[in-house]
């Protein structure tokens, strides 16, 4: 008993440990910094101008009203520069390997996953520290209510389904990156992914507009749950049942994606040891 | 020594400079095929998403899908022809750092000639300028536009001069790295802007923001302003002449941004940091 | 006159702080912290043609930034400086034609081509005639080695075969100077004597001036005419080798260690102990010249059971604290241990 409190409390610690080391690189270039705030600031604004523009257009092509579709363009131009996927754990795994420092890593005595996992933890929350919550200020002091999610009950919903969304993305970042261990190509592999998950994801176009056929493609697999399910419950699209099966299908799919970095990793770990020696 | 003479000199040292950057790029790989197939699919997933949302709204600011592809085609060749040229302008900071540039400047040669001529990137042919041009011909088609001589013209001269637009802002903007260590920031900072330009018609964010990309970061004449010109609505420009000034655009981006570079570089022999 | 002339140079550079702590960091971002660093304060010295000078200082002294300010490549706060009766900032490209630089750390060749290429590039843009350009490389080629070097691509090169390459890249145009930053950095011990050889050759056939800045002390015994040497962007002292090493290191260290442990003392002639870790380990001062090194190792074989036994020149860093301290003891005592 005392034993497995111990090993929490050495977890705890060394999260701790790599959390600050996730403060720190997002904080290493100040300038860095804030080009990543103005970006994600025009990103904001050009979605919430697209979003109107075509609802002038058109109102009755939306499910939802003009300003939930505002507040989906504003939650998700932050959410997706904040969870930002071209600097996940799939680079780190690149930039260790080109380093030639991943056997250190390997040597640590915490598996792997975990520690890319406590890095970008760490990255993602000083992110939205120092990012999102300006950047979701700035937004709400422009628009007013209209960023503010469909209710309390779909706001804590949102949260919920934000923070399954992230280890989500993690598994996919993670497994992505063993592809880039074993191809030793992170570019190629990197913009695919990026197609992939800005197809499927609906951080930029929610999958309320696809023709049948993408759309239901696109329900099956696992990347509508990293932004589509969390924004669509924050703007109170998804209620009810609906939004249950969607919850459902996102923890689903996140336990499949656990298991397959773990099965994956220890394949790729195996093999490494033996390339190693 | 006149100046005809020295533009003749600076130009003959930058073709012996760019013939070693053409000979420096090695054999193509199942790396840059890979790289290769993923732009392309990005690019797709991009142009197919305009699509699932101007099939279902009919425009956006006045413009129908096709011209929509247009746009974003457009700047995707001129920036595919930058990036064949000038893409490691990017990485002056990194050359400041690791000795590159004060190799340049014990030569006798201008070290701006020797900077743009460093290396040839043609991977990137097809990558974007491949993918544009496909683009741009596809939408043409739908568009019912015929390639007249005229026409023609202004293609070519657009995607140059937007390229030379593209060049400016990039050598200006990496030029800060001789005031900050940390001058990739700067393009990285505009890249959400090239993004929106890119993909919508500038003048649904207002004139304000279309003044923005035509006078302080002229992204807007990598596109915007020859599509118009392409499709013969020249008037709806701010002025009927910005359609068709790209070229002249490109010059002055690239001078503005030759100035930054001459700053930066006096600063950076005087202060040497 | 002069080759080169500096006269009271002084540059300094402005470095970014960077905060410790989350907190500290995070308050950078809004308001960086700058200090100033004088690199190089005060310094005056003359190369007449035709001399082999080396420029002394430990890492950071001042060292390559005095380089770059002859090479016009930064340009002095203060003082003045001609080289080839040019002044470097003014008549940058002018004097570029007249000088030839290596960085030891970095190469000037173009990385993936191979070597030739590069001479074909220099060639054209330093405009140098077909048929000088011919006998020159000849004579590089020769000297150098590099017959089988000139069809590889750089990147394939060792270190010392790319420093060959890029020493004689700053000679194809037949420059009247050359500044050679760290030429022997990094290399071993046959290609530093192979650098060597190639610089005093080179001189004696063009009558080069040369500048090199180093910090092994076996460049200046083989190579220099005379020293400046710097610290803290300051000329601490300047002279010719003979009396430099003579008054400052006149010692060589003989690092010795034992198969077993030596009970007693060890009388070695001739030397002096400085220290002894433990009863297998000695360290002797032998001084330099006369054959002193060679007879206190013979005597050490002769008379111990030696596993293992090494020659060292005393570091840069040592020079300059015996500089500080202004006192050089003669080695006049047996070593006792």
């Amino acid at each position: 008993m005392s034993s497995a409190t111990a090993t929490v409390g050495r977890q705890v610690t060394l999260m701790r440990a790599f959390l600050r080391y996730g403060i720190e690189q997002q904080t290493a270039y100040r300038a860095a910094y804030w080009a990543h705030l103005w970006n994600t600031a025009v990103k904001v604004f050009a979605f919430v101008v697209v979003w109107r523009t075509l609802y002038a257009v058109a109102p009755d092509q939306f499910p939802v009203s003009r300003s939930q579709m505002v507040a989906y363009g504003v939650v998700a131009a932050i959410t997706s520069e904040v969870l930002d996927w071209w600097k996940g754990p799939h680079y780190y795994i690149a930039y260790r390997v080109q380093l030639g420092t991943i056997t250190g890593d390997l040597l640590r005595p915490i598996s792997f996953p975990f520690q890319l996992f406590a890095i970008w933890t760490g990255e993602s929350a000083a992110a939205l520290l120092l990012v999102g919550v300006p950047a979701f200020g700035g937004a709400a002091v422009v628009l007013g209510g209209a960023v503010a999610p469909a209710g309390v009950l779909a706001g804590l919903l949102a949260v919920l389904s934000f923070v399954v969304s992230f280890a989500m993305l993690f598994c996919c970042s993670f497994l992505v990156g063993l592809v880039v261990l074993k191809t030793l190509n992170l570019l190629g592999v990197m913009h695919l992914y990026h197609g992939v998950l800005t197809l499927l994801s609906g951080f930029w176009i929610p999958l309320w507009f696809f023709p049948a056929p993408l759309r239901l493609l696109a329900d099956v697999l696992p990347f509508r749950g990293i932004f589509f399910t969390p924004l669509s419950i924050y703007v109170g699209e998804l209620t009810g049942t609906r939004l249950e099966l969607a919850l459902l299908h996102q923890v689903v799919w996140l336990g499949l994606l656990i298991l397959a970095v773990r099965w994956a990793w220890a394949v790729m770990r195996r093999r490494l040891v033996v390339q190693g020696g | 020594m006149g100046a005809g003479t020295a533009t003749r000199r600076a130009a003959g040292h930058y073709w012996l400079f760019l013939k070693m950057g053409i000979r420096s790029q090695t054999v193509y790989s199942f790396d840059s095929a890979l790289l290769l197939v993923a732009v392309v699919f990005l690019n797709v997933v991009d142009l197919s998403l305009l699509g699932v949302i101007l099939s279902r709204f009919s425009n956006l600011g006045g413009w129908t899908l096709w011209e929509v592809v247009l746009l974003y085609s457009l700047y995707l060749a001129a920036l595919g022809v930058q990036n064949l040229f000038t893409l490691h302008l990017n990485l002056i900071d990194t050359y400041v750092r690791d000795g590159t540039l004060d190799q340049m400047l014990v030569r006798p040669v201008s070290p701006l000639v020797q900077m743009l001529g460093k290396e040839f990137h043609y991977r990137n042919l097809i990558h974007h300028l491949g993918t544009g041009l496909v683009g741009i011909v596809l939408a043409a088609d739908r568009l019912g536009l015929t390639w007249t001589p005229g026409r023609l013209a202004i293609l070519v001269l657009s995607i140059l001069g937007g390229s030379a637009v593209l060049t400016g802002i990039v050598l200006g903007l990496s030029s800060l790295a001789f005031w900050t260590v940390e001058s990739q920031v700067f393009g990285y900072g505009t890249l959400q802007l090239q993004e929106v330009v890119q993909h919508y018609p500038a003048h649904i964010f207002g004139t304000w923001f279309v003044r923005l990309v035509t006078f302080v970061l002229p992204f807007a004449f990598l596109n915007y302003y020859p599509v118009l010109a392409l499709v013969g609505r020249a008037q709806q420009a701010g002025h009927p002449f910005l359609a068709y000034a790209s070229p002249l655009a490109g010059v002055l981006a690239v001078a503005a941004g030759a100035l930054v570079w001459r700053a930066g570089l006096r600063r950076y022999q005087s202060t040497g940091s | 006159m002069a080759l080169i002339e500096v006269r009271e140079l002084s540059k300094a550079f402005r470095v970014r702080r960077p905060g410790s702590g989350a907190r500290a960091k995070v308050a950078r971002m809004f308001h960086p912290a700058y200090e100033t660093r004088q690199a190089v304060d005060g310094v005056s010295f003359d190369i007449d043609g035709g001399e082999i000078v080396g420029y002394l200082g430990a890492n950071g002294a001042g060292k390559s930034t005095t380089v770059k300010c002859l090479a016009g490549i930064l340009v002095p706060d203060g003082g003045t400086v001609r080289v080839a009766g040019l002044d470097p900032v003014r008549e940058r490209i002018r004097l570029a034609r007249r000088i030839g630089v290596v960085f030891g750390q970095k190469t000037a060749l173009w990385w993936d081509l191979p070597v030739a290429e590069t001479f074909t590039l220099l060639r054209a843009i330093y405009e140098v005639p077909p048929d000088r350009y011919r006998t020159t490389l000849d004579t590089l080629t020769e000297l150098l080695g590099l017959a089988d070097l000139l069809h590889i691509p750089v990147r394939q090169l060792s270190l010392g075969q790319r420093v060959r390459a890029d020493l004689a890249a700053a000679f194809l145009h037949g420059p009247d100077v050359l500044f050679l930053d760290e030429p022997t950095i990094g290399l071993d011990a046959m290609v530093k004597s192979n650098v060597r050889r190639f610089i005093k050759d080179i001189r004696t056939a063009s009558g080069v001036t040369v500048l090199l800045t180093t910090h092994d002390l076996a460049d200046l015994e083989q190579l220099c005419d005379r020293l400046v040497i710097i610290d803290r962007g300051r000329v601490l002292f300047a002279g010719s080798v003979e009396e430099t090493l003579h008054r400052f290191a006149p010692y060589v260290r003989v690092m010795v260690e034992f198969a077993e442990d030596i009970a007693g003392s060890v009388r070695v002639p001739q030397a002096r102990a400085t220290a002894t870790a433990d009863g297998r380990h000695l360290t002797l001062e032998v001084p330099r010249g006369d054959g002193a090194a060679a007879a206190v190792t013979s005597y050490l074989l002769d008379r111990f059971p030696v596993r293992d036994l090494r020659l060292t020149d005393p570091s840069i860093e040592d020079v300059v604290r015996v500089l500080y301290e202004g006192a050089s003891g003669a080695p006049d005592e047996p070593a006792h241990v």
